[in-house]
């Protein structure tokens, strides 16, 4: 992030200044990386609860660790760490891949008090949410380590040598698994699109 | 399929030089399994775009600086006591002498006090001859020496003061120290308590049929 005479201070600058002691500056780093690091909690843990308990563990470990952290890396990916290693930390102490809360199925009343652009009908929202909670499906059941290449690539943006440094693995290794993980979204997908797609046939033949 | 991998994940995530794009794309003008699997991984990637993640509000409450001590609470209570009592003295003295500056003989019309808090109406009509009278009057009061404030009472005032507050502060600190002691006997006790229920508990277990003992 460039700082401008009038625009928003750096990461650097915010983590100085709460090392200096100013809580606020702290507090703006916070409201900066809260959201992307709730989602990829949410993400990887498939739970909202704990997610939650992960980012506020997340901060208060990523404070207690400002004096020793050296800028050597950037502040975000250094929060990044400290969160998927309290994520590992969970699912190995809970001893079970994570839960994604797939829901049974979608009321279509439910969603009477979603809220939907103009534009979006309730057949769209519905496909919204089922598209949304396939995917989650999807890639609950992917390996750990293809799962974690794919949401810091799609959701958080890291580079190929950024998710390499994260994941403490050779760049190639980086490439690989985000191919091996695409193709078996892809396959996983691509199948319950035809599933999809054979039951509304169905539905509509028995209708006519 | 053809062993690009890495070059068409590096193509559709952009994350190529020039040459490598060049390539790849003259790759895929040839290669009809790489053009099927690139529009395929794009469309995986449209896909996971659809994952959302439900708006959590703020789990984090914002770190709030400490309001800083008052300077009056960072002297000690004595002294504020002494700075108190002087402030008192001070007054009463310099109103004893306002008063007896402002004090004289009624000469059958009303007469201004300075004493706090009367205020006596003067009378409607007031001659020349009283006004000198009472400005030679006010002339010989000013020459006249001010009643002297005792200093040794005033210090002695000052010392009991400050000997009350800290015998004050003193009986505060060993009340709070009773307490805490009592509360110390009082978890002490209940923790023996416990032991020895917890000892009895222990007994009745190892004594049951179930422990096989």
């Amino acid at each position: 992030m460039t700082r401008t005479p009038a625009g928003p201070a750096t990461d650097e600058d915010l983590v100085a200044r709460a090392t200096a002691g100013d809580l606020e500056s702290f507090n703006q780093l916070v409201s900066r990386w809260e959201r992307p690091i709730y989602a990829l909690a949410y993400r990887t843990l498939g739970r909202e609860e704990e997610a939650r308990d992960v980012v506020q563990e997340a901060f208060l470990r990523a404070f207690r660790g400002l004096k020793g952290f050296k800028g050597e890396a950037k502040f975000s990916s250094w929060l990044y760490r400290i969160t998927l290693n309290l994520c590992r930390d969970w699912i190995r102490r809970e001893r079970r891949a994570p839960l994604v809360q797939v829901p049974e199925g979608v009321d279509p009343v439910d969603l009477a008090d979603a809220q939907a652009s103009p534009a979006q009908s309730v057949e769209d929202l519905v496909a919204d949410r089922e598209m949304s909670a396939a995917v989650a499906k999807a890639m609950a059941e992917l390996p750990e380590e293809q799962r974690t290449a794919i949401m810091l690539k799609e959701y958080h943006g890291l580079t190929f040598q950024e998710i390499a440094e994260q994941l403490d693995c050779p760049l190639s290794t980086v490439k690989t698994r985000l191919y091996q993980g695409l193709s078996v979204l892809r396959r996983r997908l691509e199948r319950r699109q035809a599933e999809q797609a054979s039951l509304r046939r169905a539905t509509w033949e028995s209708s006519s | 399929m053809c062993d690009e991998r890495e070059r068409l994940i590096g193509y559709l995530y952009d994350e190529c030089d020039a040459g490598e794009k060049r390539l790849v794309e003259a790759h895929l003008q040839t290669c009809g399994t790489c053009r099927e699997e690139i529009s395929g991984l794009r469309g995986v990637r449209t896909d996971l775009l659809a994952w959302d993640v439900p708006d959590h509000g703020s789990v984090w409450t914002p770190f709030v600086k400490a309001r800083p001590t008052p300077w009056w609470r960072e002297v000690p209570a004595w002294g504020l006591a002494a700075a108190a009592s002087l402030t008192l003295l001070v007054g009463a003295a310099g109103g004893v002498a306002t008063q007896a500056f402002l004090q004289h003989e009624q000469t059958g019309q009303a007469v201004a006090r300075s004493t706090v808090g009367s205020a006596v109406p003067l009378p409607v009509s007031v001659s020349q001859q009283d006004l000198s009278a009472m400005e030679q009057r006010i002339r010989g009061d000013v020459k006249a020496p001010a009643p002297r404030v005792d200093e040794a009472q005033l210090l002695r005032r000052v010392a009991d003061l400050i000997e009350q507050s800290e015998q004050r502060q003193f009986q505060g600190v060993t009340a709070v120290n009773k307490d805490l002691y009592n509360v110390r006997i009082g978890t002490g006790a209940e923790i023996a308590a416990l032991q020895d229920q917890l000892n009895l508990l222990k007994d009745q277990l190892l004594k049951s049929p179930v422990s096989g003992r």
